[in-house]
């Protein structure tokens, strides 16, 4: 009887202890999940604030390019609006904007801008730069069906100073082929004394077509296209531009520069314009 | 005689023996209910009360800091602009403070040329988060000042 007794009581102690185990592990694991949901709206607003601050810092990369390059972007279409050349101090700009916020963001951000101080972009997809200097734009597609094979259509808009322009002819221009792009350039005077507009016209785009423009029989630039649907235009002076791409596919506008955020998330990423 | 003495205490014996294994138990089931209890409080002390709603205050307040920034709305530094602007665009239930800190570039530094607040006062006793925006100012294609906008909500 005694010995009965004692296996009882110590089987009743034993189930006890495992009931009190379980019972402890179930309520640990139902603790912790609760207070996971704290670490997790931290984690949450740290992302956040990364993804904001790499955003904020391209909104005004962005800003400073349209002092002199606004881009924009329409579904396949890249619209450019420029004053050239590019304003002088345009790169220093970049630069103080870079060392501000190196010096007084709450996270760390480091800049490699060296595209943008050039005024170079890029079309992605296709990889179709965009570069200017004192005297030349350029567009120019790689020789590829994703690149050069996108290229739809040029409208072009040059306003050059009163009296700045006043006679736009070919030189030459390539015939109408099955792989064309639709073109269109007019070029005007600020006081609107002279006004060329060459209508929708096709090109090969793997021909070369040129339109001179002169000012009292000296030129003053001229509108060239190359091969592969590349497109060169110079100035002599100050002009204003606007032109539009026309592509096959969706497209957006970068600079091959990085930005990089660093806080308990990091983000680097290139500088994405339009 | 002696026997039944013997026997009594051999009773007294097994009592005191079950007695002590009593004990023991529940000395054991009461060590085991504190550490489950100061287990259960502890974790759950950490619990947020409600992290979803932080998270989207916040959000609130950098998204209204962005159409700000984005209208031209920071830049124009316009006390009446501004507070019409927290207004449309935050909920009525969400309090705002914005701070503007604004320096200049000169000679290879950057000072600070002025501190500008708009919005409600801060109320004291009270959970509030932040948000913050750099911004630059332009001046006829010309950079001119660089700016940080610190905004402080709170739900009302």
């Amino acid at each position: 009887m005694t010995a009965l007794g004692k296996k009882r009581g110590v089987l009743f102690t034993v189930s006890m202890l495992l009931l009190s185990v379980s019972l402890l592990s179930f309520a640990t694991n139902l603790a912790e999940q609760a207070a996971k949901s704290r670490s997790t709206s931290i984690s949450l607003l740290e992302i956040d604030r990364t993804a904001d601050t790499y955003a904020d810092v391209e909104s005004e990369l962005a800003r400073i390019l349209s002092t002199s390059v606004g881009v924009s972007v329409e579904n396949s279409t890249v619209f450019l609006n420029e004053t050239l050349p590019i304003r002088a101090g345009t790169d220093a700009d970049f630069d103080r904007f870079a060392q501000f916020e190196q010096n007084f963001s709450d996270l760390n951000i480091s800049m490699n801008l060296t595209s943008l101080k050039a005024g170079s972009l890029l079309v992605q997809p296709g990889d179709i730069a965009i570069a200017h200097s004192q005297t030349e734009f350029n567009i120019t597609p790689i020789d590829s069906q994703e690149s050069a094979g996108s290229v739809r259509s040029y409208d072009i808009n040059i306003t050059y100073q009163p009296m700045g322009a006043d006679s736009a002819v070919w030189e030459t221009i390539s015939g109408s082929d099955p792989s064309n792009t639709s073109v269109h350039i007019r070029v005007v005077d600020a006081s609107y004394s002279f006004i060329f507009d060459s209508g929708t016209i096709t090109m090969d785009k793997y021909g070369t077509s040129r339109l001179n423009i002169t000012q009292g029989g000296a030129l003053v630039g001229f509108v060239q296209f190359a091969p592969p649907s590349a497109v060169q235009v110079y100035y002599a002076s100050n002009i204003g531009l606007k032109a539009s791409i026309g592509l096959s596919t969706p497209v957006y506008v970068e600079a091959n520069d990085t930005i990089t955020v660093s806080s308990a998330s990091n983000r680097t990423g290139r500088v994405r314009i339009a | 005689m002696s026997g039944c003495s013997f026997m009594g205490e051999g009773k007294k014996s097994v009592g005191n023996w079950r007695g002590f294994i009593y004990s023991i138990d529940a000395t054991l089931a009461l060590f085991l209910m504190v550490l489950t209890l100061a287990t259960v409080v502890f974790l759950s002390s950490q619990a947020d009360d409600d992290p979803i709603a932080r998270v989207q205050v916040i959000r609130l307040a950098k998204d209204a800091l962005a159409v700000m920034d984005n209208q031209g709305t920071l830049s124009s530094f316009d006390s009446a602009e501004i507070g019409a602007a927290l207004n449309s665009t935050l909920p009525s239930s969400i309090g705002a403070h914005l701070e503007v800190s604004t320096y200049y570039y000169d000679i290879g530094s950057f000072n600070l040329i002025a501190v500008q607040e708009f919005g409600e006062a801060v109320p004291q006793n009270t959970t509030t988060w932040g948000a913050r925006r750099d911004f630059i100012s332009l001046s006829n294609r010309y950079l001119t000042n660089y700016s940080i906008a610190r905004m402080t909500v709170w739900q009302k």
